[in-house]
């Protein structure tokens, strides 16, 4: 079987350095577990449309042993060289976040890929199988929610933040791994009138419906069957909504 | 640039006034929202007859019902229609007293989507369709798990761009995070929108009339998804940072079995205290704090735990917090919603029998 | 006859330990290389020995006077021996009496090692082949001074039991206790760190070529020769058993252990080690084919080990050493280690927080941030407490003092980063080089007479690890600086109280940089009611905070901290006075009635006048 994942250019929220997409490594520890379920012949490649940037490169010390770089500008639209890169890779399964951390964050470019490349796509996963000529995908849903999903292949499948963790990032790997660095196809984005501007917290809504009506309450020495009821009564507003 | 109201604000905060203030100071600075708190005087039902354009608000109502965050969708998608425009809600199937609440949510029309099963292909397909018929200026989408889905398969049907996770919306711009959340972009509310939760406010004026519309037309396509079944959650086995309500142990508790035991009927997943781990009384897997994990629910019950600084790092987002402690004085006393100066065994005894 | 064949026997016995030290060699020979100053170590031993070696030793009176009778003796008597090849001397009547009294005097010695471990063994002392070692010696001893003394046939048989007893000790000088013999002296020559005869440095972590083919230790030929000849220097006197508070706490870590591990997996057979083990774990492990890695990341690098250890043996360099290769090549730093890791390498601290976060603490506070091209008199260095709300209060009582003595003082702001001392003792040497990188280059953009930090990990790395990254830098601890400040006058304190206080020592203010004066007179003009704990100064206990430790959290039966706190108790003190970010966090931890822990800085603070 031969698995993709796509790796994005990341930032660290707070310094703004280049840093991987911490759920995209996830995928990557996806793809090795998957691995384990396959042939021996299972290949795992990074695919990245940009430039090399150290963010993508420190994949390689999260159990990635191989990456394709697809030189291309940052600011085109990579959908072009990524579908090409499918066409000649040919790829049983291509793994990708679910959104990006330091572009447009949108999550929507394996959407356009999986369009543009006639693939079924599913989101969220937390674990993938495979099931005869399918894949088994057992989605996160809120709350602690599943859904286990059945895939034809080929298919895209974007990782939940609550799939299993990375794996740990070893320096030695980081400097060993093996890169393929090819050019990618040109292609300008079309200009967008975004306004760009330092990011400002925002209060969040507070729901004047779910206010409990013992909020912020005391109770001194109740009995504790008093106390049961409360603490029932409290959980079961907030559950309500 | 919008004039901040600081008292506005800080009755935004409020999250009780009785018996004692508290503000929730969680989610710093910012514009005020429009507090959506306009008392509706006359029951009188809004009727768009003639739109100048139309909106679509593209609704989950998981359970035949709306939450929140589909009341927050018809609500952005109200904001961006303004009085002239119509809201088209585009719903699952709902029971027959539902297009009264989307009439009360803001919604004009209504578009059934029949997909009985999860088909998160076919929806896309029908919300494409519908695009098409009617040409909307903009369609809202909530930024959930299965919503956001739905809003990113629409936009590669569609070829347009997404807005994804807007958190603030007026008809004249749209807000949302980029860059790892460094940033924020600005611009021209687009075609496609999905918005935040808890971020834009439900409409609050008076109904209106959700009248229905025909189901669009779209040939069933075999799609690659070819099975689906959601699965039972056992609150047990949901990792601690997800789960939506979790009860802790601490020093006041003494009987763990039972304590798990209350967990399990509760539905609640149990999480444990630095000195409970320490003492092996529960494993290190189930601590709270910043040295274990920190949370991301909705609700947290706290037993017999003090609230050390570590303790309640890894509780600061949680908004609901319920602590049980004989020590009027400790720390998560002042942080609970509701506070209970009470042994914890015995409580957790009483709350086991009522269950 | 006997007096001949006595001399025959020591000439037989020295051609024995010279081909005993040749295997050793090869032993040793699997090591890397080292550049050792042979003639400088050879030329310091007897000053190493009496001095350095002696000082550790005295600390245990008995052991003191058992050591000097047995090796005295021993030394004496056979090396008088093989001088009497001279027929000078051979013929000199006084010359035998003398052997006679060398021997006399080790018999004595046999007999205070066998009451070491006999009738009751302690438990930090080994058993095994150090129960004939005693034996050995005594035969070697009586044998001797019997052939002295006695002649005829009673002579040649006292030749007969020394025989025995020195072939035996020759014996044991690969498998045995003897090797420590041999191994000591050569190691104390052959020293990796000849530094710390003088007073210098703490450690010998020297930064690692990272192109190179081998990052850190993994396998047991991957330590430096000299390094491997230091772990074969080791006696199992247990000492290092008893100052680690790893072990103390149950963890699965005895040093003791851990050296013998290494010994271990230098040779094939031998004798098995018989000393307590790795606490709660089975050996053997995978690492090195001997160790588990949980031992390992239980080392807080408090370097009690390495203060208690009579043979000098540095411990803690072979720790980080092997935790180099987990962590570099296997990425094996467990617990949190690898999201922390990640946090210092992507934002530049070990919480992950936003860099302007630092200066949250000092809200209101107006403080001086220092720009690139700026000059001020003291830069406070912050260190990552600065980020924890706890510590800002310390944080605040210095700015307080600093204010209060008109210290013309900048800190960097957003611009410090991490000192690194988390990743380098949890092996990520490439993480902790980015650090001092980059943090040399951002201060070589500044000029300022002198660094303060309240954080003695940041005092020991940028005052002792900086220079190897090129940043030679006057660092002074903040207990320095206020000691400093009363002495001048120029801050004036209220009359002392009458609260009892116990001083903590963080390890590396006082083990790593000899610091432990300063505090303590600080605290004698705070109270007139100062206490020592039973483990204070060079011996100071570990609040379990260094080294990672509260990182990779390795469980064992207790926590250290409740150790140290328990210790703190039995003073009677009603509150710890600690100085560092770690120490406060770690003892404040410790739950139930318990004193209170403030920081040197805060007490002072509230004494102000």
């Amino acid at each position: 079987m031969n698995i993709i994942v796509l790796l994005s250019a990341g930032r660290d929220p707070q310094s703004g350095t280049p840093r991987p997409v911490p759920v995209e490594l996830q995928a990557i520890a996806l793809a090795l577990a998957l691995a384990t379920h396959l042939a021996p012949t299972t290949t795992i490649t990074g695919l990245h449309a940009g430039e090399p940037d150290p963010s993508v490169l420190d994949a390689l010390g999260h159990g990635l042993t191989t990456l394709t770089l697809l030189r291309t500008n940052p600011a085109d639209d990579p959908l072009a060289t990524l579908a090409a890169e499918i066409d000649r890779a040919r790829p049983d399964l291509i793994l990708a976040g679910r959104r990006g951390r330091g572009g447009t964050d949108s999550g929507l470019l394996p959407y356009r890929l999986a369009r543009a490349r006639a693939m079924p796509i599913a989101a969220d996963a937390i674990a993938i199988e495979p099931d005869g000529n399918d894949l088994a995908i057992l989605q996160s849903l809120p709350r602690g929610a599943r859904r286990r999903l059945t895939l034809a292949r080929p298919a895209i499948v974007t990782i939940h933040e609550a799939a299993p963790p990375a794996r740990t990032f070893a320096f030695r790997a980081r400097r060993s791994g093996t890169i393929h660095e090819k050019p990618g196809i040109p292609a300008p984005s079309p200009t967008d009138n975004h306004e760009i501007r330092p990011y400002r917290q925002r209060p969040r809504l507070i729901a004047e419906t779910t206010q409990p009506t013992t909020a912020g309450h005391l109770m001194l020495a109740p009995t504790p069957e008093t106390a049961a009821a409360a603490v029932l009564a409290y959980v079961e507003q907030f559950r309500g909504r | 640039m919008i004039r901040r109201d600081p008292r506005a604000e800080r009755d935004a905060m409020v999250v009780s006034r009785t018996p004692r203030l508290r503000l929730d100071r969680t989610h710093r600075g910012g514009a005020s929202l429009t507090r959506a708190d306009a008392p509706v005087a006359a029951p009188t039902i809004i009727h768009i007859a003639e739109p100048a354009f139309l909106v679509f608000a593209v609704i989950e109502a998981a359970g035949g019902a709306l939450n929140r965050h589909d009341r927050q969708v018809i609500g952005a998608a109200r904001t961006l229609a303004g009085r002239d425009a119509a809201v088209v809600v585009l719903t699952p199937h709902l029971p027959s007293q539902a297009p009264d609440a989307i009439g009360t949510a803001g919604g004009d029309r209504t578009i059934t989507l029949p997909t009985p099963t999860y088909d998160p292909e076919r929806s896309a397909a029908l919300i494409a369709q519908a695009i098409t018929d009617h040409a909307p200026r903009h369609v809202v989408f909530p930024e959930s798990a299965d919503g956001g889905d739905l809003a990113r398969r629409v936009a590669a049907l569609t070829e347009a761009d997404l807005f994804a996770g807007a958190e603030s919306l007026t008809p004249t711009q749209a807000i949302r995070p980029a860059q790892a959340g460094r940033v924020e972009l600005r611009a021209t509310p687009p075609r496609l929108i999905s918005i935040a939760p808890d971020r834009i406010a439900p409409y609050h004026g008076a109904p209106h009339a959700a009248d229905p519309l025909p189901t669009p037309a779209a040939a069933a396509t075999p799609g690659g998804i070819r099975a689906a079944t959601t699965l039972a959650v056992d609150a047990a086995t949901i990792p601690l940072d997800q789960a939506p309500l979790v009860i802790a142990a601490g020093n006041g508790v003494t009987d763990f079995a039972g304590f798990l035991d209350l967990a399990r009927a509760l539905g609640a997943t149990p999480g444990a205290s630095r000195v409970v781990c320490d003492a092996g009384a529960l494993p290190r897997a189930l601590q709270v704090g910043a040295s274990g994990t920190v949370l991301n629910a909705e609700c947290y019950i706290a037993l017999g735990i003090s609230g050390a600084p570590q303790h309640l790092q890894g509780i600061g987002t949680v908004e609901h917090i319920v602590a049980i402690n004989t020590d009027l004085h400790a720390a998560i006393i002042a942080r609970a919603g509701l506070a209970i100066i009470a042994d914890a065994q015995d409580v957790m005894q009483a709350l086991r029998a009522m269950l | 006859m006997a007096f001949g064949a006595l001399v025959l026997l020591a000439w037989l016995l020295l051609a024995g330990v010279a081909v005993q030290v040749g295997r050793l060699g090869l032993r040793w020979r699997r090591g890397a290389g080292a550049s050792v100053d042979w003639l400088g170590g050879l030329r310091a031993l007897p000053r190493r020995y009496l001095v350095d070696v002696h000082a550790v030793v005295a600390r245990k009176p008995a052991s003191s006077v058992m050591h000097q009778a047995i090796a005295g003796g021993l030394l004496a008597a056979t090396g008088l021996l093989l001088l009497a090849a001279i027929p000078a001397l051979f013929a000199a009547a006084l010359y035998w009496l003398l052997i006679a009294l060398a021997f006399a005097v080790a018999l004595v010695g046999a007999v205070l090692v066998r009451r070491r471990r006999v009738p009751v063994k302690p438990a930090s002392l080994s058993a095994g082949a150090f129960l004939t070692l005693p034996a050995y010696l005594g035969a070697y001893a009586a044998g001797g001074l019997i052939a002295t003394l006695l002649p005829g046939v009673p002579g040649l048989l006292g030749v007969a039991l020394a025989a025995f007893g020195g072939i035996g000790l020759v014996a044991q000088i690969t498998g045995g206790p003897m090797r420590h013999a041999v191994a000591g002296a050569l190691h104390l020559a052959a020293h990796p760190r000849p530094a710390r005869f003088a007073g210098g440095a703490a450690s010998d972590l020297v930064p690692l070529d990272l192109d190179a083919a081998r990052l850190g230790v993994g396998t047991i030929g991957d330590f430096a020769w000299n390094r491997l000849l230091g772990f074969d220097a080791c006696i199992q006197c247990g000492r290092c058993e008893e100052a680690c508070p790893a072990f103390a706490a149950g963890q699965p870590l005895n040093p003791k252990a851990l050296i013998q591990d290494f010994c271990a997996a230098n040779r094939k057979g031998g004798t098995a080690y018989a000393g307590s083990p790795h606490p709660g774990i089975a050996s053997p492990g995978p690492v090195l084919g001997v160790l588990h890695a949980e031992t390992l990341w239980s080392c807080t690098t408090c370097r009690a080990c390495v203060a208690a250890c009579p043979m000098m043996i540095e411990h803690v360099d072979a720790v980080i050493d092997i935790r180099r290769n987990l962590t570099l090549e296997h990425g094996a730093a467990p617990g949190k280690a690898d999201a922390v890791l990640a946090a210092l390498r992507y934002a530049g601290n070990t919480g992950g927080l936003a860099p302007a976060q630092r200066l949250d603490f000092a809200a209101g506070l107006k403080l001086r941030v220092l720009a690139p091209g700026e000059a001020v008199d003291t830069l406070l260095w912050l260190g990552d407490g600065a980020f924890d709300r706890r510590y800002g209060a310390t944080l605040r009582a210095l700015i307080g003092i600093m204010r209060a003595a008109k210290l013309d003082f900048a800190v960097l702001g957003p611009a410090e980063r991490d000192c690194g001392d988390l990743a380098r003792r949890l092996g990520d040497e490439a993480g902790f080089a980015a650090q001092a990188t980059v943090n040399v280059a951002m201060l070589g953009t500044m000029s300022f007479t002198r660094i303060v930090t309240a954080d003695p990990h940041a005092l020991h790395v940028l005052r002792q690890e900086y220079p190897a990254f090129g940043g030679h830098y006057t660092v002074v601890h903040h207990t320095a600086l206020i000691d400093e400040l009363i002495t001048t006058n120029r801050i004036t304190l209220g009359p002392a109280t009458d609260t009892v206080i116990t001083y903590h020592d963080p390890c590396y203010l006082g083990r790593y940089n000899g610091e432990t004066a300063a505090p303590r007179r600080v605290l004698a003009r705070l109270t007139g009611q100062a206490v020592e704990m039973a483990r204070a100064r060079e011996a100071s206990f570990c609040c379990g905070g260094g080294g990672g430790a509260p990182v990779t959290d390795i469980p064992g039966k207790q926590r250290i901290p409740d150790l140290r706190m328990e210790q703190a108790r039995e003073t009677g003190a009603s509150l710890v006075a600690v100085a560092c970010p770690g120490c406060t966090a770690m003892l404040e931890g410790v739950i139930g009635p318990r004193p209170l822990v403030r920081d040197i800085a805060e007490l002072v603070h509230e004494a102000l006048q």
